[in-house]
């Protein structure tokens, strides 16, 4: 009898626990997200006077019982509200990644620029995502005075949020401190000099191409009284030019920023307002959700109304969701198949090279690792480059995959079955990745095997001449850079190391000047031309698949091109356009 | 005791110094370059090496870490982090306090529903209660916090709404969150205090305590709980302990920007010193809640006040003689 009631409370227990785990696991109803069309219904059933609004924010505070639900209720009851009495509007918007200082000396970390792009400005950058149109921002104007020297004017009526005049002072102190905190870029700059209330000298170190636009893109510009005004370095209280200023900040848990009444740009007499400073939102919310699952679960119960650089694992999820899309956009990042072109590797040989490239799936990898977000790059490059030819990708066979051409390959190569080492960082799309790029090299015959790495060994490891041991590496390279040859300069570029090699171990003096021409202020799109067909002709790198930038948002939510920040593809969400009926608004 | 407290206080000195050479060492010695963390891939070789130039990391081991140990011991001074370039002290302060409070709540639910639950099923011995008991101890145990925290996300966040996914603010935020770190130390406190009951409830004084014709009740909070505790308190200390360092999983989950937290993107980031600084206070933090925990097990057991004040009296004698 005993072992019976425990057999049975057992049982009972084993259900209870069934029964948790899937009700836990049932897909709750998706909540429509604001704009889409059965939230603008519901906002219009829901109409609307101030009294029926506050009664549903009642109801809606009975219904829940603790505070943070009510937070998520009461925002849709004080959208109702919202509606008529002009509240401000607002955007939460989910980041997969956190940010942790508010700094204006943070550098270039997409994450960071999507808040930081907002509250700083710059002197000058491209004008969006693709564009090779250099505009200014806080400058009025540059000249360039020879090679390394610029004469910059900015405009005269720039205030911060704080109220503090912006002076060529300032600019010169903001270049200068950006320089020896070490923001990446900001080593281009030799000097600046003030030469008058709103003009400067900026000389560079060297002529380098793109210097200028690499140093006015990377550094942002604050006034140093409001600098020296906060106690920790605006880590937590910026204080910037931009369009927006932080309301709040929770270090690693969220951060909002609301729209700036005294914006400058909106006032001043000579400078027009750029688009991708637009404030088309009162409010945003950047909630930080490092978590894959969790940003999935706000994106489909409608906690957040944007979730941005979303993992490939949960696209479909999110798009799935009921009024939502995932959008996926161009983003900077690009995935390389590079080469150890020594004779320490067989890869040496030019048609072991073109063998690998051509037995390539690259659509498999973009299904398999990539859940078929990104595609496969007709051409080495990327569009808002300088120097890059679109033509390129009609004009060369870029090794589509072709097993019998990759065998043919084979054949004429001096490969002897020797083992090839690929080498990796040790991170889930590149172990994937590694593991297709395996089984199409042994399907043609070629023995390989993974050399995991972490990622700050596997810096250390790269250079193919320094004597470690790899014939191929995957590579994921972010194509920043106004000019295209600041990019491939890191693989191509002999002066980059001081051994004279370039990172793939060649010594080659043909190579070296078709990159120098490339470099060269003169430069010509024939210079880079020749320099893709000598890349290509010897399969020196092979682009091998594009990983894009994929945002989940409202159907009814636009995001023009202007949206884009031009150095990394961040999205800059107040330039981003919002319906008239939006319906979820500040408190 | 005041002597016993403050021999206590200075042991914790050579602890924490250890910890900090030993974090410092494994992180000296680990491949990579820290140089090129603060630079970035693709920095030339050049630029590399002026950064490590200016960041000392050019100079012997010995240098580099009396270095260190000078910033942190002396200065107070965890350093600066190299990813964010913001000061790891300042960073600390702001996210204690959160991890704090998600280990102090969770160890205070714990004991809470651990030791009643423990002492329930040793009273109930092998009888239906008990058998669910150890049941529901065993899966406490058992499940691992991340599963449990996304159950409970899918459950009250996504499915019934009634609590926040993640973040920080009211009361509401913290209750998932909470439940998840705590349920183990709620299991591991209940099968401690059962086992610890179990021992003393065949005791002679506790038959001798029923012969009196004592209540149930107290001869369980005089008699039985008093004896059982000791071994409670070693289990509940080390959980707390465990609650503050291992709630990194629970922060990331729940998006709490705790030290947990902080310390997981410092290793995703390769950022050395802001580990460094992380895993120097939790071992500080670590160090004093076992401290208490020694303290209270002084204040609750007469043997150990009594070993304490037999070696004052030992080294007393003595002097009595020589007088």
């Amino acid at each position: 009898m005993k072992k019976i009631c425990m057999k049975k409370a057992l049982a009972t227990l084993m259900a209870l626990s069934l029964a948790l785990a899937c009700a836990a696991c049932g897909g709750g109803a998706p909540q429509a997200p604001a704009g889409s069309a059965a939230a603008t219904a519901a906002a219009a059933d829901a109409t609307t006077t101030a009294a029926d609004a506050a009664d549903a924010a009642d109801a809606a505070d009975a219904t829940s019982s603790t505070a943070g639900a009510s937070d998520a209720v009461a925002s849709d009851a004080a959208s109702d509200a919202g509606a008529d009495s002009g509240a401000r509007t607002k955007v939460t918007v989910g980041l997969t990644n956190t940010v942790q200082t508010m700094t204006p000396f943070a550098g270039l970390n997409p994450y960071y620029n999507m808040i930081l792009g907002e509250i700083y400005q710059r002197l000058g950058m491209r004008a969006e995502f693709g564009s090779t149109e250099f505009a200014c921002a806080l400058m009025k104007e540059y000249e360039r005075v020879d090679p390394v020297t610029y004469s910059v004017e900015i405009h005269g009526d720039i205030y911060d949020s704080a109220g503090a005049h912006m002076t060529a002072e300032d600019v010169a102190w903001s270049l200068e401190e950006a320089k020896s905190i070490g923001v990446p870029g900001a080593n281009y700059l030799e000097s600046a000099e003030v030469s008058g209330d709103y003009s400067l000298t900026i000389k560079l170190i060297n002529d380098s191409l793109g210097g200028f636009e690499t140093l006015c893109e990377s550094c942002m510009i604050i006034t140093k009284a409001s600098y020296e005004a906060s106690s920790d370095g605006m880590s937590s209280s910026p204080v910037g030019t931009g369009p927006y200023v932080l309301a709040e900040f929770i270090t690693g848990s969220k951060a909002v920023i609301e729209k700036d009444g005294n914006y400058w740009m909106n006032k001043s007499a000579t400078a027009a307002p750029l688009d991708c400073y637009a404030q088309n939102v009162d409010v945003i919310e950047f909630n930080f959700l490092t978590e894959t699952t969790q940003m999935a679960l706000a994106v489909e119960s409608g906690t957040v109304q944007m979730g941005q650089w979303l993992n490939e694992s949960i696209v479909a999820d999110c798009d799935a969701v009921d009024g939502v899309v995932a959008e996926q956009m161009e983003s900077s990042q690009m995935c390389e198949v590079l080469f150890n072109v020594t004779d320490k590797s067989p890869c040496l040989d030019a048609n072991l090279r073109k063998a690998i490239a051509y037995c390539v799936n690259g659509d498999l990898v973009v299904q398999n690792v990539l859940y078929g977000i990104g595609y496969v790059p007709a051409a080495m490059g990327k569009v808002g480059q300088h120097g890059n030819n679109p033509a390129w990708g009609a004009e060369y066979d870029y090794f589509p995959y072709d097993v019998e051409k990759a065998k043919e390959f084979l054949a004429q190569s001096g490969y002897n079955g020797e083992t090839l080492t690929i080498m990796i960082m040790s991170l889930p799309n590149f172990v994937a990745g590694a593991q297709v790029l395996q089984a199409n090299m042994q399907a043609v015959g070629i023995n390989c095997e993974i050399s995991e790495y972490d990622d700050v060994t596997y810096g250390k490891y790269q250079p193919a001449n320094t004597g470690y041991n790899y014939d191929i590496i995957l590579h994921n390279m972010s194509m920043r850079g106004a000019y295209l040859i600041q990019t491939l300069a890191q693989w191509f570029d002999q002066n980059w190391y001081q051994d004279g090699h370039n990172m793939i171990g060649m010594a080659d003096a043909e190579l070296q000047a078709l990159v120098d021409a490339c470099m060269a202020p003169d430069w010509t799109q024939g210079d880079y031309d020749a320099l893709y067909k000598y890349v290509y002709d010897n399969c020196l790198m092979y682009q091998w698949y594009a990983n894009a930038f994929t945002v989940a948002h409202p159907e009814s939510v636009t995001i023009p091109s202007c949206a884009r920040g031009a150095n990394k593809g961040e999205l800059l969400v107040g330039a981003c356009n919002f319906p008239a009926d939006w319906s979820y608004f500040a408190q | 005791m005041l002597k016993y407290i403050l021999k206590r206080l200075l042991m914790m000195i050579p602890v924490i110094l250890c910890v900090a050479i030993l974090v410092f060492t494994i992180i000296y010695f680990t491949p990579g370059d820290a140089a090129q963390v603060v630079a970035g891939q693709g920095t030339p070789a050049e630029k590399l090496d002026e950064l490590r130039e200016s960041m000392g990391l050019n100079d012997p081991y010995f240098v580099q870490l009396g270095r260190y140990l000078h910033q942190v011991f002396v200065k107070l001074d965890l350093g600066t982090a190299m990813v964010n370039k913001t000061s790891i002290t300042s960073d600390m302060q702001a996210r204690f306090p959160y991890s704090m409070t998600l280990a102090l709540i969770g160890i205070a639910f714990a004991i809470c529903v651990g030791i009643p639950l423990g002492v329930y099923s040793a009273l109930h011995q092998n009888k239906v209660g008990d058998r669910i008991a150890v049941v529901v101890s065993m899966l406490g145990v058992s499940v691992p916090h991340f599963w449990l925290a996304l159950m409970l996300i899918l459950l009250f966040s996504v499915k019934l709404g009634w609590l926040p996914a993640y973040g920080v603010g009211g009361i509401a935020y913290w209750i998932m969150p909470i439940i998840a770190n705590c349920v183990g130390g709620m299991a591991t406190t209940a099968r401690q205090t059962r086992s610890s009951m179990l021992e003393v409830i065949h005791c002679d004084y506790i038959v001798t305590a029923r012969s009196k014709g004592l209540k149930q009740s107290q001869i369980i909070l005089r008699h039985m709980l008093p004896n059982a505790l000791i071994p409670i308190i070693t289990v509940t200390g080390m959980n707390f302990g465990g609650m503050l360092g291992g709630g990194l999983i629970i922060e990331q989950i729940f998006t709490i920007p705790g030290v947990g937290f902080y310390l997981t993107k410092g290793i995703t980031q390769r950022d050395y010193y802001a580990v460094m600084g992380g895993v120097i206070l939790l071992s500080v933090a670590f160090s004093v809640i076992m401290l208490a925990t020694d303290l209270i097990q002084a204040f609750v057991d007469p043997r150990i006040k009594a070993q304490y004040a037999g070696d004052v009296k030992r080294r007393r004698k003595p002097h009595a003689r020589e007088a």
